[in-house]
């Protein structure tokens, strides 16, 4: 082969990367330095001239009740949705892989939701809490649903919660079933024939073989509840009071609202930092049980 | 197949599960062809006859034209440049694992992964704004960018399926890099793309924060932002309000009824991979 | 100084930059009015749009040379923010007097000092001089909002009850009409905005301006004041004749049930007679409006008055000539945006239109009108929305020390800010 051929792809290598290298650059790089600049500044977002405050913003938010009502509020969110779905999910999954009539019609009905605004589908929910449920609780004689839920302090948090179920465990279905079918047949032969059965079957031989399916989905679930915004706007707005204000919520008052650019810029630093250890931390939780196979 | 009692309970589960699905849905489709006095009479029946002045008064009140065109460009555009850029730079990178500087390209470009946008949403604003780019070209600049971070993460993936021989015997023919890429490259990627193509197009039409925050102008609006600027004047109407999703939904319900296979297949290629 | 570090690191930007901006020029180049002057007003009434696009029409006509881009936003005030924080500031733009976010930006210079324009002189000082600072006025009011107790006519006579003109009176209306199995009031306490339009009402009575000086320079607290645990007693004296679900009902609900003629009494300001209008035909026969009576006293009672339309224009605004032509203009027709608008003018010798709101005229004529009591906070909007979120929770668990407590906490956080 001739030399100056692989030099000119060298050389093609480096321009293929170039465009996007130059987008991650202006658009990626440039502001999340600026942020790293931004979060240790007291800018307000209209005064001529900011001082540069070092790490004061962080220590700020350590003691904000504000935040830590916010933060408290989006991890619980986060945790609860993230185990419902994902429970949700599996288990119709596991229903649908099995070989059963229409099985294309169903997987396109539950994966559905996967395709829609989740600000639409927040307004849709919205008027469901408001007009249907308490007109079904009227006549089931249900006291607590009879008024909206949404206008509950405790009641808002699961709303928010059958919401997001609701939608979430869609594309986790299909990530599940996916992994299901790469479970091969014959083992679950050498289980019958051993006798197991049910959900020492599931638990035994099934579920340890879909660990990575289920990394998969709990770290992408996690990781969109974390940043929940949409629903809160089109649900709550973080109301009532303050019970279901999320730190993307805060963070988009903070800076747009409260004039405090630098902290509002501290805040979302401090939830890149959560999502990060959070997810360091289910993928060895969920890596060390994939040893174990 | 024999009758069993474990079968039945497997379609009640899948039946009921259904069920949970689309009420949601079937309410937004008869409330939005229903007339108030109809809703106050029976919420949850069907309409008596199909009542499209619901849908006129709507599209009347917003910009929904402009608005679904706005939609419409953003997203063509924007999945556009990160299928072609995304392409070519993973193609890049896949081939050159054994140099550090890709290698730390490879980190750098699936980083971004993991970023929220909340971190960057503050200075972009002022950096978007600085050079009067808060309009829908600054927004599809920023899509193109964000959507990078996954496409080049999983095209790279991908790459590790196609063999390099190609390429060699390409190159001996004398066939420069570029046309290479293009004509016998890309085609190779095809599943990988259909993938990623299903996946931009779900993420960028129903996007709502970044337009919100981006875009200044109302003749920029897209529809999830449209409807959240009409909401209040929408919401007091309750088949109004109806009608109003059901008109920012359709589009998606339409492309999902023909293309659902191609649809649930490229999002779960995607996820496994 | 370090403004201008931030667009010097940007200048990458300017090549793409480009291509958006000759979007612009040529689209409107198309438009054929290549060497017309284009003022943009930024407008956050969205119910506004239509009357001020008729207005520009004429303006227009009048201004051949002139072109108002009228541009109306979500969460308009926060995206205005925004431009100010960029430098990318709006022609003309709409500001309220006295607010923290209106001192902020006149003493930036952001603001066209328009103390000696003429058209000044036609406007009520009383009102304008809220503009003042450090003895110039940044702004012109163009209109008011007013803020009251509306009622459903019919119900009262049913019930043989006169518009009360003290608190005795009202409360009394309350049980009257509570007694008789009516919903005497609807609220819409799910939008936390709708906390604030009517607890604000017993604020705006207790303090003057004065007390707030005091009150932001700490020298005046919430939780050891009678006069804050007076109002909150009131706020709960009157929650508990709300309608059954009124937590869980949003603003827009509340709206159609009360045009409706599903409650006898609403607190809202008038920017709500449009909208109400439009779900009801004969709504101006069968609703009125009569002021908010706090006390015992009717002329101690005040209404809630702010300037509605306040109009400011940019310091380094390309067109000042034509952006203050603008604003002579709708001062010039104020009859005309009275009657289209529903408002109270702040122009002299403009009387109010609306059949609905002159129910509110004379509290507004004999001046026993307060301004809106957040307008004097430190935090400004901010504060404001904090403010209604822990009335949200205060109506939920009618909790008094922790609602004054909270209070306390929020105003304390935002004076440590300054």
């Amino acid at each position: 082969m001739q030399n100056s051929a692989y030099k000119s792809l060298r050389k093609g290598y480096l321009i293929l990367l170039l465009p996007g290298l130059l987008l991650l650059a202006l658009f990626y790089v440039y502001p999340v330095l600026s942020a790293l600049y931004m979060s240790m500044t007291n800018w307000d977002g209209v005064s001529r001239s900011h001082d540069f405050v070092g790490l004061v913003n962080y220590g700020a938010a350590l003691t904000d009740p504000r935040f830590l009502n916010a933060l408290s509020f989006t991890l619980q969110y986060a945790f609860v949705s993230t185990i419902l779905s994902n429970i949700v999910a599996l288990s119709i999954a596991l229903v649908l892989v099995k070989k059963i009539k229409f099985r294309n019609f169903f997987r396109a009905v539950f994966f559905f939701p996967a395709v829609l605004s989740m600000l639409i589908i927040g307004y849709i929910w919205q008027q469901i809490f408001y007009h249907v449920v308490p007109y079904f609780a009227e006549r089931l004689n249900i006291e607590a649903l009879q008024t909206n839920m949404l206008g509950n302090q405790d009641l808002a948090f699961w709303a928010l919660i059958i919401v997001t179920v609701w939608q979430a465990s869609a594309i986790l279905v299909v990530i599940y079933m996916a992994g299901l079918q790469t479970v091969p047949e014959d083992v679950y032969e050498s289980a019958a024939i051993d006798g197991a059965s049910g959900w020492k079957r599931f638990s035994r031989i099934t579920l340890p073989l879909i660990v990575p399916s289920i990394t998969i989905c709990v770290i992408l679930a996690m990781k969109q509840h974390l940043m929940v915004y949409d629903y809160i706007i089109a649900l709550t707005d973080g109301g009532p009071g303050f019970a279901t204000e999320s730190v993307t919520l805060l963070i988009y008052n903070l800076g747009f609202l409260n004039n405090q650019f630098g902290y509002g810029t501290a805040v979302a630093l401090m939830l890149f930092v959560f999502i990060i250890v959070i997810s360091i931390i289910q993928i060895n939780i969920l890596r060390k049980k994939e040893v174990q196979l | 197949m024999t009758f069993s009692w474990n079968r039945i309970g497997i379609y009640g589960f899948i039946l009921a599960g259904s069920v949970i699905i689309l009420f949601p849905l079937y309410l937004t489709l008869t409330t939005a062809f229903k007339t108030p006095e109809e809703s106050a009479e029976s919420l949850l029946g069907l309409p008596s006859s199909l009542h499209i002045e619901n849908f006129v008064r709507a599209a009347e009140m917003s910009n929904y034209f402009s608005a679904f065109f706005n939609s419409l460009l953003i997203t063509v555009v924007s999945v556009t440049f990160i299928i072609l850029l995304g392409s070519i730079a993973s193609f890049a990178i896949a081939r050159n694992q054994h140099s550090v500087f890709y290698r730390v390209m490879y980190y750098f470009f699936v980083s971004g992964l993991f970023v929220p946008f909340q971190v960057m949403m503050l200075p972009l604003v002022q950096q978007l704004s600085a050079v009067g780019m808060m309009n829908k070209w600054g927004l599809i600049m920023l899509y193109a960018t964000y959507g990078l971070f996954q496409c080049v993460f999983l095209y790279v993936a991908y790459f590790r399926s196609i063999p390099r021989e190609v390429e060699d015997a390409a190159l001996i023919d004398g066939c420069g890099v570029f046309r290479m890429f293009w004509y016998i490259i890309f085609p190779m990627l095809k599943p990988m793309t259909i993938t990623l193509i299903v996946l931009n197009i779900i993420w960028i039409w129903n996007d709502f924060l970044m337009p919100l925050v981006i875009l200044n102008n109302a003749a920029d609006w897209t529809l999830p932002l449209m409807q959240y600027v009409f909401e209040s004047q929408y919401a007091a109407d309750y088949n109004l309000a109806f009608a109003s999703y059901l008109m920012v939904l359709a589009p998606v319900i339409a492309v999902y009824l023909f293309l659902q296979r191609h649809i649930i297949g490229g999002v779960s290629d995607g996820a496994v991979k | 100084m370090k403004k201008s570090m931030y667009l010097l690191s940007c200048t990458p930007f300017l090549l793409l930059a480009a291509c958006g901006e000759n979007e612009e020029a040529a689209s409107g180049e198309n438009g054929g009015n290549g060497d017309k002057a284009v003022v943009e007003f930024f407008q956050v009434k969205p119910e506004g749009v239509d009357t001020f696009d008729t207005l520009i029409d004429q303006f227009e006509e009048e201004h051949p040379d002139i072109e108002i881009d009228q541009n109306t936003v979500p969460d308009g005030m926060t995206v205005l923010t925004t431009r100010f924080s960029t430098g990318d500031i709006p022609d003309i733009f709409i500001t309220y007097p006295v607010e923290e976010d209106y001192i902020l930006r006149a003493s930036n210079d952001y603001l066209l000092d328009m103390t000696d324009e003429e058209f000044i002189e036609q406007l009520n000082p009383e009102i304008q001089d809220r503009y003042l600072e450090d003895g110039r006025m940044y702004g012109a009011a163009l209109s008011l909002n007013a803020n009251g107790v509306l009622y459903h006519k019919p119900t009262f006579e049913e019930h043989g009850i006169d518009t009360p003109e003290t608190w005795d009176e009202f409360t009394a209306a309350f049980e009257t009409l509570d007694a008789a199995g009516e919903t005497p009031l609807i609220m819409g306490n799910q939008n936390v905005d709708q906390t604030s339009i009517f607890n604000l009402n017993f604020i705006a009575q207790q303090f003057d301006p004065d007390y707030w000086e005091r009150f932001n320079n700490g020298e005046e607290t919430v939780t050891e004041s009678g006069e804050w645990r007076e109002a909150s007693e009131k706020m709960l004296e009157i929650i508990q004749y709300a309608q059954n679900d009124h937590m869980g009902t949003d603003t827009d609900q509340a709206n159609q049930m009360f045009a409706n003629g599903d409650g006898a009494m609403y607190f809202m300001g008038a920017w709500v007679l449009p909208t109400l209008r439009g779900m009801n035909e004969n709504f101006d026969e069968e609703f009125g409006y009569f002021p908010f009576p706090q006390t015992n006293e009717p002329e101690e009672n005040v209404t809630i008055s702010g300037v509605d339309v306040g109009l400011s224009v940019a310091a380094d605004s390309e067109h000042p000539e034509e952006a203050l032509a603008f604003v002579e203009f709708l001062i010039d027709e104020a009859d005309q945006f009275a009657e289209m608008d529903g408002s109270f003018s702040a122009v002299e010798g403009v009387d109010v239109q609306d059949p609905v709101l002159e129910g509110l005229a004379p509290h507004v004529e004999n001046n026993q009108v307060a301004n809106w009591p957040n307008h004097y906070w430190e935090g400004g909007t901010a504060a404001e929305a904090d403010f209604r979120s822990h009335s949200q929770n205060f109506f939920i668990h009618e909790d008094i020390d922790q609602y004054l407590n909270d209070l306390e906490a929020m105003f304390e956080s935002y004076r440590k800010e300054n």
